[in-house]
């Protein structure tokens, strides 16, 4: 018994690996090792532009820009991938080949999502590699960690969206509104809990509670991978443990959304 | 909804331990954040430097319209933190002007910067604190005097009767009859100057200045018009009961 699960399980592995290499070959075929090469050739030379105008804290204009612009345009670009190669395999129904496979729809997810965060791992790892020309490495891994956290919460997003939307603009759209959304929610919280002009309106109250509901289901983002990291490295106020537990939880809550999705549906 | 999927299969096909994780997740997801979220950890922090209008252009994509505004949020939320509240008095007023003053160059239109330099940054209980900002609204009003004299009669009103510096407000008001000769530019205003000779309340001159604005139609966004009801509104609270009989009177 024990070892039948034990051999069940090893399959399960390996379909995944198999699976997760065929979306590896994917990026490496497809144009997103241009993207990334695109992104961070431009941001290095905005780096340089940086250092050539600033007139004062040269290095910090660099660092910060450039880690903004990293982060911003690298989570982009995955979202786009990710969404592209999964709309594509239902729209051009190469999903059911690999559903009349005797895989599972979970092996079949995990294989896909897998693949994704080792390929954000890489991204992650060439930004953190431009970065430390400019900062020093002490600051630049728990911006990798958390950024690669938050590409992970991103492409578990992009595959709940391309799965259950299936149309490429829409998803990527949803995405994008998610990550924005979830970047800005404490400011969004602070002006919705202290407005200037107090009013005792039900409309007030309900923005508030409104604005609070949907705090409580999104992703804490706007900490993850901050500029501030890279300056001034992680201070008292950075808990890296508190973010490991968030994006654990979210990342499960994603991949529960989308399996569940999954099985429902009827390509 | 969107016809890319032949129908959807009954939920009893889905594993029950896909189920059992969501619903462990969803309430480990919502008890994170309400015990440990953004709201419970936000803290007061101190105003970075602005950096100047033209490196911050760099950023507004061609928009610099909407930076301003963006900006002028963002600012915004660093003295609306009640609770964790940075007062006003403790805001380094050198910065607010600068983030004040890169808002304004950004928007050269907007009212926004110099609506809360007026009524909100110089209610602070520091003189140096509201001549700054009583500077600044000069400095802004001496680059558009016909956009932007109603913010220099309500620094005339500041430099009277809080800062209580009869030179300044004459001064003030003298620019602001000689500068700010447009057409929209009402009498009343250009006369501020006379105004200063007599005895009046801060209630009484604010009722005039808005009062003055209201009927020549420059109030017309209903969260000022709100905003500016609720100062006068306080300002006659503070008023001692035998001013006001003075003023029915004087009204009658």
């Amino acid at each position: 018994m024990r070892a039948g699960c034990h051999s069940l399980m090893q399959s399960s592995i390996q379909q995944v690996q198999t699976l997760a290499l065929s979306t590896l070959y994917e990026a490496y075929s497809g144009k997103m090792i241009v993207a990334v090469v695109g992104v961070l050739g431009v941001g290095f030379t905005l780096a340089l532009f940086l250092g050539d105008v600033a007139i004062t804290e040269t290095a910090q204009m660099q660092q910060a820009l450039l880690a903004g612009f990293l982060r911003m345009s690298l989570v982009f670009v995955l979202v786009v991938f990710v969404v592209n190669g999964c709309v594509r395999e239902i729209q051009d129904r190469s999903i059911l080949l690999t559903l009349s496979l005797p895989v599972s729809r979970t092996t079949v997810f995990f294989g896909k999502f897998c693949a994704y965060t080792l390929v954000a791992l890489i991204i992650v790892i060439f930004a953190c590699i431009e970065l430390s020309i400019f900062a020093p490495l002490a600051h630049i891994i728990p911006w990798g960690v958390t950024l690669w956290l938050e590409s992970t919460l991103v492409i578990a997003f992009g595959l709940v969206c391309a799965f259950s939307l299936g149309q490429v603009p829409l998803a990527i759209t949803t995405v994008v509104g998610f990550y924005l959304l979830s970047r800005s929610m404490s400011a969004v919280l602070l002006i919705a809990h202290h407005p200037i002009i107090h009013s005792d309106s039900v409309g007030q109250s309900v923005l508030v509670y409104l604005a609070d509901a949907v705090a409580l289901m999104l992703p804490a983002l706007d900490q993850f991978a901050r500029a501030e990291l890279i300056l001034y490295g992680a201070g008292p106020e950075f808990h890296l443990s508190s973010l490991l537990l968030q994006g654990a939880i979210y990342a499960l809550l994603l991949v529960s959304i989308a399996l569940f999705d999954l099985y429902r549906k009827n390509f | 909804m969107l016809k890319i999927y032949a129908s959807e299969r009954p939920v009893t096909v889905v594993p029950w331990w896909i189920l059992v994780t969501l619903s462990l997740a969803l309430s480990g997801q919502v008890i994170y954040r309400a015990l440990l979220g953004p709201t419970n950890r936000v803290e007061a922090t101190a105003l970075p430097v602005a950096p100047v209008a033209d490196n911050l252009r760099l950023l507004t994509l061609g928009e610099p319209a909407v930076l301003s505004k963006l900006t002028m949020l963002w600012l915004q939320s660093f003295d609306n933190q009640p609770g964790i509240s940075i007062p006003f008095d403790d805001l380094d007023y050198g910065r607010v002007i600068a983030w004040l003053a890169s808002a304004t160059a950004l928007d050269p239109w907007a009212q926004y910067p110099l609506f809360v330099a007026s009524h909100l940054y110089s209610r602070v209980n520091n003189l140096r604190k509201q001549r700054l900002m009583v500077d600044f609204i000069y400095q802004q009003f001496l680059q558009d005097p016909n956009k932007r004299w109603r913010w220099l009669a309500h620094a005339v009103v500041i430099a009277q009767h809080r800062l209580h510096d009869l030179p300044l407000a004459t001064k003030l008001a003298n620019s602001l009859r000689r500068q700010a000769a447009g057409g929209n530019v009402p009498h009343w205003a250009q006369q501020m100057e006379i105004g200063l000779m007599e005895e009046q309340s801060e209630y009484q001159s604010a009722a005039i200045l808005i009062g003055g604005l209201l009927q020549n139609g420059q109030i017309t966004d209903p969260h000022e018009l709100h905003f500016l009801n609720l100062r006068l509104k306080e300002l006659k609270n503070k008023l001692p009961a035998a001013d006001l009989n003075s003023m029915g009177s004087s009204a009658r």
